[in-house]
Parts: structure tokens; sequence; C-alpha cells
């Protein structure tokens, strides 16, 4: 096969591992609807940072995102502790600020004469093919910082996700914890925007460890279950949308993936029923 | 004469939002708006992809069974899937979302006037073309015609049913003991909500509706202690900026629609700093 076909392949194993990963941390943790807020929020950072550095490297964009999750995560915290608004309201107006802010600048370097943003709309709806070799090896560090720091805090998170005042009262910091999982997050979403965009990022946030849970209530099972589903419905929907001629990455990975969680779940269904028979 | 059409139909939109917005930050139900919002697409492809044109018969009908269909998926996923109601929601709205790109892309042809970004950001510029003219009179564009009938509507089931609303919206468990069907407003709202987000596509497009409902309701409820009041300011909110952003938009020469939205919410971080702490009022 074409070295190209072979990036692609590698990258989305590599979004799918870390997404699932963290995923099923902010699942736990009842945070899923912050990945959505911030996977909206990167739009400006990123194209802030294709205005001032005047490349499309994707170092620079993922720096620039990660400055805007951070900002927006930030927003939310602040808004949290300022206001007496309910946190839905609050993640929706931030996301939708942070949005808006995204789509405005986007619209205002395409008025420009010069045509070098061509491409900064893929990440709107993403597209798997436009990744080289250097980003691989960004993306390998970065996924290989995720699964480190999973791999080391992985009790902690898991206490916080199921008895967090248990938590505070040994000893750690709720802020501290926060921060490790929201950095996570906004690392995986910054990478993963490539291959499906900022809107449908948080689904593949969501659904493997949704799908997992149906199946599971043991924490390692979790994990291990919803690594498996990310990454087999990113690698054939990225698979099928190279195939098509005009199909945009995110929402095949999409539609891949929910197939899976709505087969899964009559599957389960299924087998509950007939072993309540049994018994 | 183009500014004041533009402003007209930016209000349009954003009056019925900022009215939709208030009963659903009450209620906390803004992710649910943010997924049908988002989940009409599908509905929209649809009836576009069988009617052949952008009319609103089918359309109205594709976001009334797309809208209802969200809610049930929602409520079907939380009860009987046994799923947190977040992740619920999150699946919803991206699968649905992720369908109607997807028949965008596959289907609907290059020479058609659906495309992924128009459903992105929408248009408001354009959408000011689509005039109505009967005899020498211009009644006004489409968008702002088809929106009359909405906002008039609304503004009678929230007048009529107010203190329906106010029960709903604070005390659900009081309004079901003395016999009032709450499940029935709870699918009104998502109703006029699913027809607000096909109507106001074209102008502002699927995903900044959200910032249309939400930030406005959430400035005015900063300073409102009453129901009414919220409306009222949250009314007044979305027009003001509604109207600089069309200038602003005019000034430095960009899309209108996601600058509204700005402006929105420069209105409502601005009120967040100026208003009191949290402490200062009393809290539950």
């Amino acid at each position: 096969m074409d070295l190209s076909i072979w990036i692609v392949f590698i990258g989305t194993a590599l979004i799918g591992i870390s997404a699932a990963l963290v995923g099923t941390f902010t699942f736990l943790q009842k945070k899923s609807l912050i990945g959505d807020a911030i996977s909206h929020s990167i739009l400006p950072g990123i194209v802030l940072a294709y205005m001032v550095s005047g490349q499309r490297n994707t170092l620079i964009l993922m720096v620039g995102a990660f400055i805007a999750g951070w900002l927006a995560t930030q927003q939310i915290s602040w808004l949290q502790r300022k206001t007496k608004l309910k946190s839905d309201t609050i993640v929706a107006a931030t996301l939708s600020i942070f949005f808006a802010l995204g789509l405005a600048l986007l619209s205002f370097i395409q008025g420009r004469p010069d045509d070098g943003q061509a491409g900064l709309s893929d990440f709107l709806f993403g597209k798997i093919a436009a990744l080289n070799i250097e980003d691989l090896y960004l993306f390998s560090v970065v996924s290989f910082l995720i699964i480190a720091v999973t791999f080391f805090r992985y009790r902690v998170m898991f206490s916080f996700a199921f008895n967090k005042e248990f938590m505070i009262s040994k000893g750690f910091s709720l802020r501290w914890n926060d921060f490790i999982l929201n950095s996570m997050t906004i690392l995986v979403v910054a990478m993963g925007v490539q291959a499906v965009g900022v809107v449908l990022m948080s689904a593949l946030l969501i659904i493997p460890v949704l799908t997992a849970r149906m199946l599971t209530y043991k924490l390692s099972y979790l994990i291990v279950l919803s690594l498996i589903f990310g990454t087999t419905s990113s690698l054939l929907g990225s698979y099928i949308s190279i195939l098509g001629k005009n199909i945009p990455t995110g929402p095949c990975i999409i539609l891949v993936l929910s197939i899976c969680a709505i087969s899964v779940a009559l599957l389960s269904k299924i087998q509950f029923k007939t072993g309540k028979q049994d018994e | 004469m183009n500014d004041v059409l533009m402003i007209l139909t930016a209000c349009s939109v954003a009056i019925p939002a900022s009215l939709l917005g208030v009963l659903l930050v009450s209620k906390s139900l803004v992710m649910v708006g943010d997924a049908i919002s988002h989940a009409v697409l599908p509905g929209i492809v649809v009836a576009y992809l069988l009617s052949g044109t952008r009319d609103s018969v089918p359309m109205l009908a594709g976001a009334a069974i797309t809208g209802f269909l969200t809610t049930f998926l929602i409520d079907f996923l939380r009860k009987k899937w046994k799923v947190q109601e977040d992740a619920a929601i999150g699946f919803t709205f991206t699968f649905l979302f992720a369908i109607g790109v997807l028949m965008i892309a596959l289907f609907a042809g290059k020479n058609s006037d659906l495309d992924q970004e128009c459903v992105l950001y929408g248009d408001l510029e354009t959408s000011i073309l689509d005039q109505v003219i009967i005899g020498e009179y211009l009644y006004g564009t489409r968008a702002i015609l088809q929106l009359l009938p909405l906002t008039i509507t609304l503004l009678l089931v929230i007048f009529i049913g107010f203190k329906g609303w106010k029960v709903w919206a604070f005390n659900p468990q009081f309004g079901s003991f003395i016999g009032i069907p709450m499940q029935v407003f709870h699918l009104v709202l998502m109703l006029l909500l699913s027809i607000h987000a096909v109507l106001s596509f074209e102008s502002v497009g699927v995903i900044l509706v959200v910032g249309l409902l939400v930030l406005p309701a959430a400035t005015a409820l900063l300073f409102s202690k009453t129901l009414a009041k919220t409306f009222w300011y949250s009314a007044c909110i979305g027009m003001v900026s509604c109207i600089l952003g069309v200038f602003l938009g005019k000034w430095i020469n960009i899309s209108i629609s996601p600058l509204i939205v700005c402006v929105n919410g420069l209105i409502f971080l601005t009120s967040v700093f100026i208003s009191p702490n949290k402490k200062s009022i009393s809290t539950n």
C-alpha cells in the first residue's frame, strides 16, 4: 500500500486510542459536554494561530488550539464562581461565544486577497487525507503523553470519578485533577480536529465509552472495550471516507461509531432478555 | 434600505430565540436546545431532497419530526439504556448531525443551494436578497415573513400559558399534582424550538443558533428577579446586539451572523463582570 495511506491509518488509530482513553474519564466524571464545549472553542485558536504564523503548521495550530481551549475552561470556571447560572447554561454560553469568534475570524481571513487560507475550513468537518509524516510524529508524542498520564494517574482519576469527597478529604487537590483532565481533553481535541473536525469531535470522546458501558461495569474492561470500539471505528470510518471521493471524514467516523453503539445496544438487550429467561 | 432589512431579518431570528432561550435556561434544557438545533439538519436535508425545493412546508414537517425524534431519543437513551444525561445528549445530536452532513456530501449536487458551509454559518447577507414583492410594495424578506408567524405564536403561547410556564419551569411536581399536563408544555417548547431552528438556519446556521438562544437569556437572568422581566430584558438584549452586530459587520466587512453572537457574548461577559457577586445575592 501507499505510504500516505499508512500515515492516515496510523494517525487515525492514534486519535482513536487517545480519544477513547480520555473520553472514559470525562464520561465517568460526568463532563462529556465540557468536551463538546472545548472542541467548539478551539476554533478561534486555530484560526488566530494561522493568522499570526501565516502557515499551516500543525504544531503551531495545536499550540493555538491549546491556548484557546484552556481559556475556554478558565472562562467556564470563572463564570461558575462568579454567577449563579446553571452549569449547562455556562457551558453553552462559552461554547457559542468562542465558536462565533472563530467563525468571524474565519470569514475575516477568507475575505482577504491571499488564498493561503485554503484548507482551514477543513477543520470544521475534518479531512484526514491532509495528514503528513511530521503530523504523525507530533501525534505520537501527544498520544504517548496522554497514555503515560493515564497510566500513572489511573487510580486517582478513577477515585475522583466515584468518590470526590473522599479524595478531597484525603488531601488530593480537586483543581489539580480538573486541570489535568481538562488539559488532556484539550490535547486530544486539538489532535482530533484534523480528522473529525471541531463540530463532531465530542462524539469521538463520548460514543466509544458509551458503547463499552453497555457491556460492562468493570473499569478495566471499560477502558479496553472503549479503546477497541474507538480505534476500529475510526479506522473503518476513515477508510470509507478515503474510498469515496468527496466524503468528509468526521461524519463518516461518527456514523460508524453510532451504528456500532446501536447494534451493541440491541445485541446486549437480546442477550439480557434470554439470560433472564434462563434464571 | 439594505441595512434596515438586514437588521429586521436578524431581529426576526433573534427575538423568538431569546424568548425561547429564557424558557430553556430556567429549566436548564440548554444543551437539549443545542442538540435540537443540530439535529434538525437531517430533517432539512431529507425534506430538501424529497421536495427538490427549499419550500417551507416540507421543511417544517421535517423539522417537527426530527425535533420530536431528538427528544424521544434522548429520553429513550436515559430511561431504557440507563445512559447518563450528558452522554445521551452528546450521542443523539452528533449522530443525527453526522447523518445530515453525510447526506449533504453524498446526495446534494454541486449546484444545489445546500452546502456544508452555508449550513454551518448561515448567510445573512444573501438571505436578505430573497425579497417578497407584491405589486410595487416591498413586504420584507422571506425570512421575516416566515418567522413573524412563529414569533406571534410564541408570544401567544407565552402570554396565554404564562402561569403554566412558571409552574413548568420551577415546580413541575406541583403542576402535575394539580393536574396540569407538564409533558405537553415540554413538547410544545421542543416543537417551537425545532421550527425556529429550521426557519433560521438560512440566516444564522444551525450551530450559532444556540448562542442566540442562551446568551440574551443568561444576560437577562443576571439582572432580573421575575420571569416576566427576564422575557423583556432578553428580547431587548437580543435586538440591541442584532443592531450593533449589523453595523459592526458593515464596518469591518466580515460575516454578520457570527458577529451578532460575538456582540451578544461581549454583552454577557461585561454584565457578568459588573454584576454583583454570587455571594451578595441570597442563594438557596
